[in-house]
């Protein structure tokens, strides 16, 4: 592939990675929140998604400044204490903004597709 | 397990993660993260990492780790991994300069202009005032810091806030320090010139104080680069902000005391200039360079020669300089007590400009007062009294040099006695007309022999001048001093006014007073009697004689109503001299206008002032203040701040014309110190003399200090003293006094040998008295100035047209015809009887009779 498709496939990931990690964090909604290591190693393993490690730090540091995100240190038994990262409410309504919004333009997209298709 | 403190990677590993925390920081900045959290966050992703692998992270773990981490547009890892290009192109120099000079530059700064005056040497003092010298500590720990940092890659929020606050500084001292190389450089080229030796010779010292003064310049560079990089960037420019104002508050005061100086502005330099600077440049003599501060350097730079050294003041600077610090603190710039900053620069200057000239100057470097003595007599009869003054100075230095200081005597005093110890024996003066004595001593002293002279110079002043105190040596003096009770029955002590030298350390006047009537003195414990006489005696610290009026007090009726002495110096027809003491005054309300010199001192007077003026209005007297303030003249209170050091003569002028207007009975004037002339004294004596001769002035002196003003008009009129409070709380007494005081007036009349006069016999002080107040009224008057001198030279008296000098042989006495004087002549303290001399008497006297009668048939 060439460069411009290259650099599309990198906005269109940065685009969504935020999204990924919101939803990643709502689903993991508990008291605690989530690890900051084990965040970064299940958005790794997903298959399609592509995104690397050293984007997932800069975006919960960002997220955090922008308050949609917040972080605790909790101890651990097997070392120092952790860093844990949990949703704020603003992070909670933006997570359903981006839901609503990222359901709307996937619908949009595969009824485009569909159309020409039929 | 990894524990906070455990190790989890191997050193080299922790060296690479640090640097790619570094490279990677500029981008998480762009995409609005915080590097420090990221930081702590892969921190944590690596120690989990190693929990994993259950060993130590080396770096090739790391190039997998932190490999994977690359995110889209950043470095390659070969990037991070690279070392760091040095700042500083010039390898061996700029390791030195990073391991050494950086952090530890200003305290070279600090040592070197300490002890060898590197800068100075150019005309710039780098630390001349104390928040300088803080400063340039301040900005070596940035840049310490700054070092520190770069090489650790260390990030922390508040290091942006630090190395802005640092950077501010150290560019301005890269700047200031630009023209300094330039100066060092020239000056190498010029000793090249002068010989090669030379210049080998010196080319390591040059170039090593070329990188001192080069520091500041790489310091700046250094904060820059390390800024730049981004480390704390988020504080950065609150750091700036403060360093400005930081750099601001120390330097913009000088700056402006350079532009007030310049621009005629006391009142700008004594809100917002710094009286520090303004003390060093006034401090300076005119043969020496001025040593600029930075604003100097900057302000001047124009006016510094080509191989940037000092510039020359000039005479009129130097009084230009000295009357400006008067007029925006009030203060002498000459007595003051100075900086240890200012010391260090003083230290070095142990010429003295001054020497055999008409002013006392500034302290010379290793003269000091070693001994002190005071010895008194008052005759309560003829209400006189006589100090004798003792001292002796010692020169802890090289070479010979003059001691001076200008006396305030009594009230009305008049210098009687001089001697000088030549070789341990006593010398006694010779009196002569003023011009004759002083061309005596010069003469003596440019050929570097022992002369001692004493000159009135006005206001009960005299200015004493001894050269040489020998180096490593002493000289010891001693002056007679004849002066009345001022009708409060008080006799003031002498008083130091100005000074050339120092005080030994711990050193006090022994002082001993006696007379026939009882006495007190506040400090002295000793007392007692010795047949019809009184004494006390002790220890008096000397600020009792520097810094305030100091005064015997005698308790007892007035003088004698007729008194009479045998006059030694008069024709046989005219031996005795008969004072007989007239009624005068009549308590009646007085008119009285009250001339207030509104220098900064008079705050402190004020309270006291105005009580007195309140007390006075209420027993009737009608009191007119005239008030001399920075904007012009008033008559009110609230119109005036009394701040600085103000004029007196329009005020004088304002005072003598109200007086007038009100035909009031006297114009007193309260007046402070004012060490350098400000106006034109003329204008008032001409006013005095001709328009309003017939209001009488008196002076109140509240602070002492020298005073030119009162020296260039008691040249040519009088003005009596009306009294020298102690203390604020004692002006209200000493001015009710003085308003309200009876005028004093005497009859004096001669009788021949062969007459029996009239009244008491008193001591031949009366004599001299009478001389001294006849040479003083007529020469103010401009009679026959040489038959003045004569008759004062005869009676030994230093007045307004004689003086007293003693020369070392007579050889000198005989070549400058002047009559040294016999010391049988001179006047002298009587003689206590020792207790064992009167037992010796009696026991003698009884012996006596006891042989007679027992020898009697």
């Amino acid at each position: 592939m060439d460069a411009s498709f290259d650099n599309w496939t990198v906005q269109l990931r940065k685009g969504i990675l935020e999204f990924c990690v919101l939803s990643a964090m709502e689903s993991e909604a508990d008291l605690q929140g989530t690890y900051g290591y084990d965040l970064v190693r299940r958005l790794v393993r997903v298959r399609g998604l592509d995104v690397s490690e050293g984007s997932i730090y800069p975006l919960l540091s960002r997220m955090r400044k922008q308050g949609l995100v917040q972080s605790h240190l909790v101890e651990s038994e097997s070392g120092p204490a952790r860093k844990y990262y949990r949703l704020t409410a603003a992070g909670r309504a933006r997570a359903g903004a981006m839901k609503s919004y990222y359901d709307e333009m996937q619908g949009a997209v595969i009824e485009i597709r569909r159309t020409r298709k039929s | 397990m990894a524990s906070d403190e455990e190790e989890w990677m191997t050193g080299k590993a922790k060296a690479a993660f640090e640097n790619w925390v570094w490279t990677q920081s500029d981008q998480w900045r762009v995409e609005g993260a915080d590097p420090l959290e990221i930081r702590e966050d892969v921190e944590d992703h690596l120690r989990a990492k190693y929990r994993e692998l259950g060993r130590l992270l080396e770096v090739e773990d790391l190039e997998g780790i932190l490999g994977a981490m690359r995110s889209d547009g950043n470095e390659s890892i070969e990037d991070w991994r690279k070392p760091k290009r040095p700042f500083f192109p010039f390898g061996w120099l700029s390791m030195l300069h990073n391991r050494f000079f950086l952090g530890v530059w200003p305290l070279l700064i600090i040592v070197m202009e300490s002890a060898s005056g590197m800068f100075e040497g150019f005309g710039f003092d780098p630390i001349s005032r104390f928040s300088q010298l803080i400063l340039l500590l301040f900005v070596g720990v940035m840049t310490a810091l700054g070092q520190f940092l770069d090489e650790k890659k260390r990030e922390r929020s508040w290091f942006g806030f630090l190395l802005g606050v640092g950077l501010i500084p150290a560019v301005y001292w890269g700047l200031i320090c630009l023209p300094v190389l330039w100066m060092g450089a020239a000056v190498y080229v010029e000793m090249a010139f002068g010989s090669m030796g030379l210049a080998l010779i010196g080319f390591p010292i040059v170039l090593i104080c070329m990188l001192i003064a080069g520091a500041p310049i790489f310091a700046s560079l250094c904060l820059w680069e390390v800024a730049r990089a981004g480390r704390g960037r988020d504080l950065w420019w609150a750091g700036l902000g403060v360093g400005l104002v930081i750099l601001s508050a120390v330097e913009v005061p000088g700056y402006v005391t350079r532009y007030g100086l310049k621009d005629n502005d006391p009142a700008l330099v004594r809100n917002w200039g710094s009286e520090e600077l303004l003390s060093q440049i006034a401090s300076g003599d005119s043969w020496r360079m001025s040593h600029e501060d930075t604003s100097g350097l900057v302000m001047n730079f124009g006016s510094h020669s080509i191989l940037g050294r000092g510039r020359h003041r000039t005479n009129e600077d130097v009084v230009r300089n000295r009357r400006f610090y008067y007029r925006v603190t009030g203060k002498n710039v000459l007595s003051e007590d100075i900086s240890l900053l200012s010391q260090r620069r003083r230290s070095r200057r142990s010429f003295d400009a001054d020497m055999g000239g008409d002013r006392v100057g500034g302290i010379v470097e290793g003269l000091e007062l070693s001994e002190s003595r005071l010895d008194g007599h008052v005759d309560g009869a003829s209400g006189l009294g006589y100090w004798e003054w003792t001292m002796e100075f010692s020169n802890n230095t090289k070479l010979g040099t003059e001691a001076r200081m200008q006396i305030l005597l009594p009230s009305g005093g008049v210098v009687s006695r001089l001697t000088l110890w030549v070789n341990g024996e006593p010398q006694e003066a010779a009196f002569g007309a003023k011009s004759q004595v002083t061309a005596a001593y010069k003469s003596v002293v440019q050929r570097r022999r022992d002369p001692v002279l004493v000159r009135w110079v006005g206001g009960d002043r005299v200015l004493v001048q001894c050269f040489p105190v020998p180096p490593r040596w002493k000289m010891k003096i001693r002056i007679g001093i004849t002066a009345s009770l001022d009708g409060s029955n008080r006799l003031y002590l002498p008083r130091l006014l100005e000074k050339n030298f120092a005080f030994e350390d711990g050193l006090e006047t022994a002082v001993w007073v006696q007379g026939d009537v009882e006495m007190s003195m506040a400090g002295l414990k000793g007392k007692g009697s010795a047949g019809r006489w009184r004494e006390t005696h002790g220890q008096l610290a000397l600020e009792s004689l520097t810094s305030k009026h100091t005064h015997v007090l005698f308790h007892g009726d007035a003088s004698d109503e007729v008194v009479w002495t045998e006059d030694q110096f008069a024709e046989p027809s005219e031996r005795y001299l008969v004072r007989q003491r007239l009624q005068s005054g009549n308590g009646e309300a007085r008119r009285v206008v009250l001339v207030v010199d509104g220098s900064a001192y008079f705050e402190e007077w004020s309270g006291s002032f105005l009580k007195a003026v309140d007390r006075l209005r209420e027993e009737g007297h009608q009191v007119e203040i005239v008030y001399a303030a920075e904007e012009g003249v008033f008559e009110e209170r609230d119109q005036v701040d009394f701040v600085g050091g103000q004029d007196n003569v329009p005020a004088l002028r304002r005072g003598l014309k109200l007086a007038s207007e009100i035909n009031a009975d006297e114009m007193i004037w309260l007046h402070g110190e004012q060490p350098v002339e400000l106006d034109d004294a003329e204008s008032f004596v001409q006013l005095a003399q001709r328009g309003f001769s017939e209001v009488r002035v008196s002076t109140m002196d509240l602070t002492g200090g020298p005073n030119r003003l009162l020296e260039q008009i008691q040249t040519s009129f009088e003005m009596g003293s009306a009294g020298r409070p102690s203390s604020p709380d004692d002006l209200i007494n000493e001015l009710l006094k003085a308003v309200t005081r009876n005028d004093e007036a005497y009859r004096y009349s001669r009788v021949g040998e062969g007459e029996t006069p009239d009244g008491t016999k008193v001591w031949d002080q009366l004599a001299r008295w009478k001389v001294w107040e006849d040479v003083k009224r007529e020469a103010m008057a401009g009679e026959n100035r040489d038959q003045l001198a004569k008759q004062a030279a005869l009676y030994q008296l230093v007045t307004p047209v004689s003086g007293a000098v003693v020369l070392e042989t007579q050889e000198q006495f005989e070549r400058f015809k002047l009559d040294q004087v016999d010391e049988s002549t001179t006047p002298s303290i009587p003689g206590i009887p020792e207790p064992s001399s009167a037992l010796f008497v009696i026991l003698s006297t009884l012996m006596v009779c006891g042989f007679r009668r027992r020898s009697t048939p």
